[in-house]
């Protein structure tokens, strides 16, 4: 049997949620003596915790809520936690679009990853709810590490891609590590999804890769993440 | 198979933004009945026989006494066998290559062929830990354990031909590492003795060898229930500082997980006999609002894969200073053992290099901490390092000599660990 915990997961335990940990009996906390009775609490709260329905808006800019979204795709409100992005971790998740005048090391290395914003991807998976993004620089990225990782960064589990997407405009259906890209014997790359939400696709095949594989690159191959996000792999002239 | 308790201790109350939750949980295990079937248990020793093992003559002597009294102590029908290492590594008894059932007569033949042993040859621990490892696995469905008794350097492999025997070997068996004389490293030895999570320790009397090996034995053969793991599910969002053995001896787990899925890991604990062991967890997770509640984690205990305990980490936010400044005495106790066996080896590492400032005030806050929680036994090895003026506030001298043997005894037994007094204070 599972049970729904009041930040709306489903949860197989029925004391705590298997997902958030979130209590989920009402008997009273043991020799909480002084802790405050947990009504007044809810009240008084900016975020609810009381049970709320999974298409509520977000408590915070009101955008609606997608499916089971853990994030608010308008402000980044985290539904698990009742976390507003206006008060992040103490380390806050930059937003800034990299510099592109640092980010090519002096010694060019032969391999590039561009990432843009793609219309054709976009339409092709037709993710509801997210738009386009009206203004989105193309990235380069130079290949100089035997593993690079693509995803968002978040000090708060302390993942740090070498590939960071999550410069504005965001695109917010990339997983925090969302795939990587592994140095081969010949200094090509090997692409490997880790096992992201959304999946990962390369050119025109419309099924994700399958996970922990590596699919070898070669020059021109566009990598699919997210919504509406492209990397195209290029073997740069010297 | 033993009946499993765990249980909890933890001042859960948090100030308000506080993510890191702390917790010691003890495991009991009890009324198993012992190693109920003798022929579920193998027992491997594993001897140096080195070319550093006849200088002087006495210790190679001293390792084949200590041989002979611990296959005295391996009970009948044990499966059993004895390995000669050195560069390579070589089946002594029986000379076939497998293992054979313990009896009166094959433990004859077993010592007789341990006493025609010669040293000779340089030293690759891993290809005597593989050989180890094949012969266990004539065996499936076993209690596995071996005793290595080396007294040198691992010289002749690369650390990486080590670390890949280590990893084939970890989870098929056990084994204590003992090192012999005064030449070894401790570090080296305690890498192998806590990937195949056994006991490092030094017998610098050859004298004293054949008590430790008995009860070395006797414990590896009171083992009731094999392939016990840990499993620890924290929530999402949250992540795992840190999961160490803290009792009866300190041993760090954390790298050792293998997840289970996104949010639970497994840490291997090996076999058990009737005993209790404690665990520090140390959990960080996403604050949460005054007077909310979290499952910081959820602590199971596995046989095999069959849950037999378990025990809540839980998480409660308040704004009570009074509430959130309890110091737990299991924490505050098992945190204080782990930076003594820190300080301990940080000091002595300092005194080795010469900074005998660094040493002094490294063993000093050792002494004051052994002390303070009553741990006897360190108390009396440090007192073979430094002249103690004053216990409580840490003052001592460094001995101007000091006898290697007693240096290495202290830092091979720093991680041994008292348990909390339990009574009041």
């Amino acid at each position: 049997m599972s049970t729904t915990c009041p930040n709306g997961h489903l949860s197989t335990t029925t004391d705590y949620c298997d997902e958030c940990g979130a209590r989920l009996t009402d008997t009273p906390l043991p020799a909480a003596a002084s802790a405050e009775p947990s009504s007044d609490d809810a009240s008084d709260a900016p975020h609810p915790t009381a049970p709320s329905p999974l298409s509520e808006p977000c408590p915070d800019c009101r955008a609606p809520r997608v499916g089971s979204d853990k994030f608010c795709e308008g402000c980044g409100y985290d539904f698990t936690t009742g976390k507003s992005s206006k008060h992040p971790d103490p380390s806050p998740e930059p937003a800034e679009a990299p510099d592109p005048s640092q980010s090519p090391p002096p010694t060019a290395a032969p391999w590039e990853a561009v990432v843009s914003a793609d219309r054709e991807y976009f339409e092709r998976v037709a993710v509801e709810e997210i738009d386009f993004p009206s203004h989105c620089p193309s990235r380069k990225f130079m290949l100089d590490q035997p593993e690079i990782n693509i995803g968002r960064r978040s000090p708060s589990r302390g993942i740090a891609p070498e590939i960071d997407l999550s410069g504005a405009p965001q695109d917010p259906a990339i997983s925090h590590l969302h795939a990587i890209l592994v140095r081969q014997d010949d200094y090509s790359y090997s692409l490997v999804d880790p096992g992201s939400i959304n999946g990962t696709t390369l050119n025109d095949n419309p099924a994700p890769i399958a996970p922990n594989t590596p699919m070898p690159l070669t020059d021109g191959d566009r990598i699919h993440l997210g919504a509406w996000t492209t990397l195209t792999i290029r073997h740069s002239e010297l | 198979m033993s009946t499993f308790t765990a249980d909890t201790y933890q001042n859960e109350y948090l100030p308000l933004g506080a993510t890191e939750v702390n917790a010691v949980v003890t495991v009991t295990s009890s009324d198993g009945a012992i190693a109920a079937n003798s022929a579920d248990a193998a027992e491997i020793v594993i001897v140096d026989v080195s070319g550093s093992m006849s200088a002087p003559r006495a210790k190679l002597r001293a390792a084949k006494d200590a041989t002979a009294v611990a296959i005295d102590c391996i009970r009948d029908d044990v499966m059993f066998g004895v390995i000669a290492g050195s560069m390579t590594a070589t089946p002594v008894y029986p000379a076939s290559g497998t293992l054979v059932a313990a009896s009166a007569s094959t433990r004859e033949e077993a010592k007789q062929a341990v006493a025609r042993l010669k040293a000779a040859d340089g030293t690759a621990i891993g290809t005597w830990l593989a050989l180890a490892n094949q012969l266990f696995s004539t065996s499936p469905d076993t209690i596995c354990h071996a005793i290595l008794l080396t007294d040198g350097q691992n010289e002749h492999e690369t650390p990486e031909d080590l670390e890949r025997v280590l990893a084939d070997c970890e989870g098929s068996f056990q084994c204590d590492c003992r090192g012999v004389g005064t030449d070894w490293e401790v570090s080296e030895l305690r890498s192998i003795a806590s990937a195949l999570l056994g006991t490092v320790d030094i017998i610098a009397e050859p004298s004293n060898m054949a008590a430790d090996f008995q009860s070395m034995i006797e414990q590896a053969m009171g083992k009731a229930t094999n392939n016990v793991s840990l499993r620890l599910w924290t929530p999402q969002g949250a992540n795992v500082a840190y999961v160490k053995q803290v009792a009866p001896t300190i041993e760090d787990l954390t790298i050792r997980a293998t997840p289970v899925d996104a949010l639970t890991g497994d840490y291997p604990t090996g076999a058990w006999g009737q005993e209790s062991r404690d665990y520090h967890l140390c959990i960080h997770v996403q604050p949460r609002d005054a007077g909310e509640e979290m499952l910081a984690g959820r602590f199971s205990l596995l046989v095999g894969e069959a849950l037999v305990s378990q025990a809540l980490i839980r998480a409660v936010w308040t704004d009570d200073e009074q509430l959130s400044t309890r110091i737990n005495r299991e924490v505050a106790h098992y945190t204080g053992q782990a930076e003594l066996a820190e300080v301990i080896q940080e000091g002595l590492e300092a005194r080795k290099s010469g900074d005998e400032e660094t040493a002094t005030y490294k063993l000093g806050r050792a002494v004051q901490l052994a002390s303070a929680s009553g741990n006897d036994g360190t108390m009396k090895l440090l007192s073979s390092v430094v002249d103690v003026d004053d216990a409580a506030t840490g003052t001592v001298r460094l001995k101007r000599s000091v006898d290697d043997a007693d240096e290495m005894a202290l830092d091979t037994r720093s991680t041994k660990t008292v348990r909390v007094q339990k009574h009041e204070p």
